[in-house]
């Protein structure tokens, strides 16, 4: 091959791929689709699934899961230990449901969200697995930062002196002697805690050792407080989010590989299944949301929103899905579709790591093919080219349609033809 | 090619000490500033904010590879293009893809080195405040600025070496397009599962020259 052919096709290839990055990027820029989640609970009043769906703009649909509709106020007044704040504004609390009354102080106190969203995930964000181990029991009124910071070693819990960068032998000491006494087996497969002071208090870390087992690591009064817990060993632990609310009552939410879920107790670290038919933890953030007399788990993408109601044992009592209204379409959305039937994108959505994507655009890219087809043979004609020569581009097309004509047009080539 | 490098070098020696001179600058900097908030701040607390906050404390680096990467290209073309000595030098009996792989060669090495320096730069300050497991995601961090760099030489070549001014502002939309999907995130080890596919972006760039050197011998008549 030579250096210009060579050459010729590397920017083919350049600008084919430049284009079916950016140009998508420009239509999404100009052609915005308006969309937002729908918003599914589990009425304690109506004993239904009420939802919120976003029909653009600032049109929006309250209803239910048997087809009745009503206004904003109605639909709030359904789910009032969600709009608490509300319902004691117009004068409705304390309410009673069930027999049961509730007042604004009681519902406060027995509410609470948990969420694990997808770009949470561990393997799904870049961090850096050095940790400050905060002092659990401070003795004053707000935590903070110890003046060390620890890293699992292959073989140890390293502590290291943040004001000089070098190890603390002592402490490492310590505490890898009282991981290894509680049955510790290094390296630590996952280390799992919320490294930050602005928490009502500070639960340590769990942590996943070589064998499976999770462990609860403290730092209590300067001390380590090891616990080896029971959750079974076998449930191969993708990720732990460890909850540090002031409820006390969850301790955390474990996901597993196989995108199982769990909810661990604080009192004995006992899991408890949560509902995961259909969850896809790579794509959809997972919540909880807990009242004085339900829970309800609630999970989605842009085309399905499940919602599972239990009992606060977490026994679930009625489930349902909702599929997600159509965006809006705009003039001239089809124009991405019809470009290509694929495009490249070097972005995640879900995560904070930028992978490489490729996104198909079904049977309406085609039109693209059959319109880089037709350009390139016109583009032949006027340059005086055999098809042969444009081989390459047709061979983009195929994939990239109309990005492989741009990229033919703006990449010179005045060859002229053999007599 | 001995004597392509002997020429490259006379050619290029004002402009790498330049650099050389300016890397070592900003090295001394990057140290100093690092070392100044160290000193006027709990290190627990800076530790918390490179981690968790993801606050890079080399973020002054992120567009000094392409700096010098276009500035390298502009050193080294410019003149061959302004005096036209390129041209005389494609008669000399030697393959064209050889010469102008020759001068790239000779681009890429000189631009090694002053990429290496920033490397060390962050690497030295990185690491005398903060523990390995920084550094190595200082390095990965700082990959695709790097590969930014060879984008702004390489690309630079393609637009000075394009004697069309359409095709030419086509290869300024190439090469920046290529940069910028360098600079696509702000956030700390967000390129580690997408630099092999941008670093074969890059290197798309120098067969991508050849062409521009045929243009450009033919007085760009493909």
């Amino acid at each position: 091959m030579s250096g210009y052919t060579a050459g010729r096709l590397a920017m083919l290839v350049l600008v084919t791929v430049l284009a079916a990055i950016g140009l998508p990027r420009l239509h999404a820029l100009v052609f915005a689709v308006d969309a937002a989640p729908t918003h599914l609970f589990y009425s304690p009043v109506e004993k239904a699934f009420v939802f919120r769906e976003h029909r653009g703009g600032h049109d929006f649909t309250y209803g239910d899961q048997h087809g009745a509709t009503f206004d904003r106020r109605a639909f709030e007044t359904r789910i009032p230990f969600i709009y608490y704040k509300n319902m004691d504004l117009w004068g409705l609390l304390p309410l009673t449901i069930d027999g049961r009354s509730f007042d604004l102080q009681t519902i406060r106190d027995e509410r609470q969200v948990l969420e694990l969203k997808a770009r949470e995930i561990a393997d799904r964000r870049p961090g850096i697995a050095v940790y400050p181990l905060i002092e659990s029991n401070p003795g004053r009124a707000r935590l903070r930062f110890p003046e060390d910071v620890f890293r699992m070693t292959p073989d140890a819990m390293e502590f290291l002196n943040v004001d000089t960068n070098t190890v603390d032998p002592a402490l490492t000491a310590r505490f890898t002697g009282a991981l290894l006494a509680a049955g510790f087996t290094f390296p630590a497969r996952l280390v799992a805690g919320r490294p930050t002071i602005l928490k009502p208090f500070d639960d340590g870390y769990l942590m996943v050792d070589a064998e499976g087992v999770v462990f609860h690591v403290r730092r209590v009064d300067g001390e380590p407080v090891v616990v080896r817990t029971a959750v079974p060993t076998d449930l191969d632990i993708r990720h732990i989010k460890v909850i540090e609310s002031q409820r006390r009552e969850v301790r955390a939410l474990v996901l597993g590989h196989d995108d199982r879920l769990w909810l661990m107790r604080y009192d004995d670290y006992g899991l408890v299944p949560l509902p995961t038919r259909g969850y896809d933890p790579d794509r959809m953030d997972y919540k909880i949301l807990l009242n004085p007399i339900h829970a309800t788990a609630v999970y989605g993408d842009g085309e399905m929103t499940h919602a599972v109601a239990m009992g606060l044992d977490f026994v679930p009592l009625a489930d349902y899905t909702r599929p997600t209204p159509p965006p809006v379409r705009v003039p001239g959305a089809w124009l991405a579709d019809a470009a290509a039937p694929v495009s490249l994108d070097l972005a995640d959505p879900d995560g904070t790591y930028l992978v490489w994507t490729a996104r198909g655009h079904g049977l309406l890219g085609l039109a693209g093919v059959a319109f880089a087809y037709a350009g390139l043979v016109l583009l032949a004609r006027r340059r005086r080219v055999g098809l042969r020569r444009m081989l390459p581009a047709f061979l983009l097309a195929l994939p990239f349609g109309a990005y492989a004509l741009l990229a033919a047009c703006v990449v010179p080539d005045g060859r002229r033809r053999r007599a | 090619m001995r004597m392509i490098v002997y020429k490259e070098w006379l050619k290029l020696r004002p402009y790498l000490l330049l650099a050389v001179a300016a890397n070592l600058l900003f090295a001394v900097w990057l140290f100093l500033s690092m070392r100044q908030r160290f000193a006027t701040e709990h290190a627990e607390m800076l530790f918390y904010q490179a981690n968790h906050i993801g606050y890079l404390f080399y973020d002054d680096l992120r567009y000094l590879p392409l700096i010098l990467g276009v500035g390298l290209a502009m050193a080294q073309f410019m003149p061959e293009i302004i005096r036209g000595r390129l041209r005389l030098a494609m008669h000399l009996p030697i393959g064209l893809a050889r010469l102008v792989l020759g001068h790239l060669a000779v681009g890429l090495a000189t631009l090694a080195v002053l990429l290496a320096m920033n490397l060390a730069a962050v690497v030295w300050s990185v690491g005398t405040f903060f523990p390995g497991a920084f550094v190595e995601s200082a390095v990965v961090t700082a990959a695709p600025w790097l590969l930014a760099g060879i984008a702004g030489y390489l690309g630079g070549a393609l637009v000075l070496l394009e004697p069309d001014r359409r095709f030419q502002a086509a290869n300024l939309a190439v090469a920046a397009g290529v940069v910028a999907l360098c600079h696509l995130s702000a956030q700390y080890d967000a390129y580690d599962r997408a630099l092999w596919g941008l670093a074969a972006l890059v290197a798309l760039l120098i067969p991508a020259t050849l062409l521009q050197a045929h243009r450009f011998r033919n007085g760009g008549r493909a």
